[in-house]
């Protein structure tokens, strides 16, 4: 009964705001987690204790950043606000490259166009994102002004590793930040294995248009392509 | 007495050069060392090790086809270049 009631507001918050055209731009904030499984580290690891130390301070220097999304009726393109860094940030920072580093990501609802533009030391590349299915559930929270339904990403709910989405029909347009977007309304926090990411700022409707170029740089591959030429790259990263 | 005077001018002369030929192989062989054993394999073992340090600690799966594995090359690509760049 509560979901079939979940349904039916969403629903018609969906068709009420959904009569308003919506672009904008939100800014969120990336933090990394903190660590899960430091006992099992010490006391099962054969890694030696040089790398150990090196990957303990890479994950204490690993600071916040932010990144931004900007949204038009059928599209949006997110990426890092790189003007929000600076020099004293430029070692390695965890963080930024599970907020995306220099990547671009890309939806037009349109021409069904799901890219994400990646540059890296095997070469540059656009990649064809599949779009993610999700179980929205009846669980709301708060988000600011914003009143947020959670929902599951499919193939992660078994899982204990879920990748969680909180968005609002009260922003009826179906994106947000990074891969994650095919909700009925703007995503406004995600909770994923390594990082949460969640919306500080949003500018709705601004006066100035929100410019948003579709990205065309590299080779077009698709995503199982791309994770075959990883491993086909790096045929021994995970060999003992 | 011109003989032996040529005789050891040409001795020297050799000595010399053997000397000049065998400083430029020293360094020529140093270098190729520093080429085959340096930095970059130095760094590819180094990234590899802390990456895996990493994805212990967070507990993510990096085995073939696993659902952190391109989480972790992403992490390995920048811990590298960082290397190689330091």
């Amino acid at each position: 009964m509560k979901k079939i009631l979940t349904i039916i507001f969403i629903s018609f918050s969906v068709v009420f705001y959904s009569q308003q055209k919506y672009s904008g731009e939100v800014f969120y904030t990336i933090s990394l987690k903190t660590k899960i499984n430091s006992k099992k580290n010490i006391e099962n690891s054969e890694i030696q204790d040089e790398a150990k130390q090196k990957a303990q301070s890479i994950i204490k220097n690993a600071i916040d950043v932010v990144a931004y999304l900007k949204f038009t009726e059928k599209e949006s393109l997110y990426r890092l606000d790189e003007s929000m860094e600076n020099d004293a940030e430029k070692g390695i920072n965890l963080t930024r490259i599970f907020a995306g580093k220099n990547e671009i990501y890309y939806l037009n609802n349109e021409t069904k166009v799901n890219l994400l533009q990646k540059n890296n030391m095997i070469g540059q590349f656009l990649i064809i994102k599949q779009p993610i299915e999700w179980e929205i559930t009846q669980e709301s929270k708060q988000i600011g002004n914003y009143t947020c339904f959670k929902a599951i990403k499919k193939d992660t709910i078994s899982k204990n590793k879920k990748i969680i989405a909180w968005f609002t029909p009260q922003i009826p347009v179906s994106f947000g930040p990074k891969e994650y977007n095919g909700l009925p309304g703007l995503i406004l926090q995600v909770d994923n294995p390594v990082v949460i990411i969640k919306a500080v700022e949003i500018k709705l409707n601004p006066k100035k248009s929100v410019g948003i170029k579709e990205p065309t740089r590299g080779e077009k591959i698709t995503e199982k392509e791309y994770k075959k030429l990883l491993e086909d790259y790096f045929p021994d990263f995970n060999r003992n | 007495m011109k003989k032996v005077i040529l005789s050891v001018v040409f001795v020297f002369a050799s000595f010399a050069m053997v000397n000049a030929n065998s400083n430029i192989e020293t360094i020529e062989n140093s270098n190729s060392i520093d080429i085959a054993e340096g930095t970059p394999s130095d760094c590819v073992r180094s990234s590899r090790n802390a990456t895996l340090a990493i994805a212990e600690e967070f507990d993510w799966d990096v085995s073939s086809g696993g659902s952190e594995l391109e989480f972790a090359l992403d992490v390995y690509m920048v811990i590298y270049e960082d290397c190689l760049n330091n």
